[in-house]
């Protein structure tokens, strides 16, 4: 088996792989044609991002289907990788006394793609107690945190959602799943300047 | 865990070390020195060698743990002699957990107690043992195999036979087609089903 050969069977296992677990992947067809050992950086990459979707799944419950059989991903990537901050408003003894943790996943809905950067704040008795913002893998963490009822708030856009926890154990999990938006309109739009003075300054 | 040498981590092999799509992990060392040994780096000086510890060799294999899981293939243990460092594949077998296959291509040349750290963390075995005829052994490994024949038959006894794969030369110059029938023969006496009958690649004399 040549290592043209073999890029073909990985191929077609990464797109059975997508194909079985609803994961959108376009493969593109290899054009090098020189010798290769069976796989390259752009084939690499196909299957680490196969991974993570899978891992996305998981973390909100679903099973990941490999070969016909469910499985449970461990995550390979650490979930500490958010950004979290404190208000500068709120005191710190009262958010950070605790031994207790809440991290989660945010998705969209329509294909479970991670939600970068979402704001989440976390709130005890109607005051923003911490807050946090998700990371290219939607994860988001909050640390040393008192056990108790809190409302967490995850705002993206124009979505705005609350829920509540109850944080009990040593380490809680809340995922969220929104409805993914249409791209607002980006790009350059032509502008008349008006003022006579500044059109004699750009000639 | 110190980190020990390996000649070599390969990927992507596709039905040669037993079903799926497999990773060769190398290690460095050897107790045989046989006459036709293809990886000859395998006893060579190991300085300028890879180093791995379990976890550093789990984050390098990791990236093909779908590939692994959709063909119920795994890393396959090679070298050199992969029974050198049972603790080292035990130990591995507690990061990467169940899902993975985990083969080993040894000569069962080792002590015993070497053979029983991975009974149970190994699934597979690959065996080549050269020929059972003890001068015959002893002239192409320069050692003695009374370890070979015990840890076979123990293999066989604690795995099953569905597990174990011996690999029976056909070696220029040390051995004849007689002497392979005779190995054989022997390991289906003692419950060996799954052999492989191959030749051995002589290298070109300078």
């Amino acid at each position: 088996m040549n290592g043209k050969d073999i890029c073909k069977e990985l191929k077609s296992l990464r797109r059975q792989i997508a194909s079985d677990n609803g994961i959108p992947l376009d493969i593109p067809e290899c054009d090098f044609k020189g010798e290769c050992n069976g796989t390259c950086p752009r084939c690499d990459a196909e299957l680490k991002s196969l991974e993570r979707q899978l891992q996305l799944r998981n973390a909100i419950g679903k099973a990941a289907v490999i070969a016909g059989v469910a499985f449970s991903l461990a995550s390979s990537q650490p979930v500490f990788a958010c950004d979290t901050h404190d208000s500068n408003d709120i005191p710190r003894e009262q958010c950070r006394k605790g031994k207790c943790t809440l991290s989660g996943t945010v998705v969209f809905s329509r294909d479970y793609e991670p939600v970068w950067g979402c704001t989440v704040l976390l709130k005890q008795n109607d005051e923003v107690v911490a807050t946090a913002v998700t990371d290219s893998l939607g994860v988001y963490r909050f640390e040393r945190i008192k056990k108790g009822d809190y409302e967490i708030c995850f705002i993206y856009k124009t979505t705005d959602i609350k829920k509540l926890v109850s944080v009990e154990e040593r380490q809680s999990v809340f995922h969220a799943i929104i409805e993914k938006q249409e791209p607002m309109l980006m790009g350059i739009i032509p502008v008349r300047v008006e003022d006579p003075e500044i059109e004699g300054r750009v000639r | 865990m110190e980190p020990v040498p390996f000649i070599g981590v390969v990927r992507h092999r596709i039905g040669v070390d037993g079903e799926g799509v497999t990773t060769l992990a190398a290690f460095h060392g050897c107790p045989l020195r046989c006459r036709y040994c293809l990886n000859s780096a395998c006893f060579g000086p190991s300085e300028k060698l890879p180093r791995y510890t379990p976890e550093s060799l789990f984050e390098k294999v990791r990236i093909d743990n779908l590939y692994f899981l959709a063909t119920n293939g795994g890393v396959c243990f090679g070298g050199g002699e992969p029974l050198l460092y049972p603790d080292f594949i035990k130990s591995f077998r507690g990061l990467c957990g169940n899902a993975w296959k985990l083969t080993i291509e040894s000569s069962l040349n080792v002590p015993p107690k070497s053979l029983d750290t991975v009974l149970d963390v190994v699934d597979d075995f690959i065996v080549d043992v050269k020929d059972l005829n003890p001068a015959i052994y002893k002239e192409y490994t320069g050692c003695g195999n009374d370890n070979v024949v015990a840890n076979l038959q123990r293999l066989i006894e604690q795995k099953g036979p569905e597990h174990v794969i011996v690999r029976v030369p056909l070696i220029a110059d040390y051995n004849t087609e007689e002497d392979r029938k005779a190995t054989v023969d022997k390991l289906r006496g003692w419950g060996v089903v799954r052999i492989n009958k191959f030749e051995y690649i002589v290298p070109s004399k300078k």
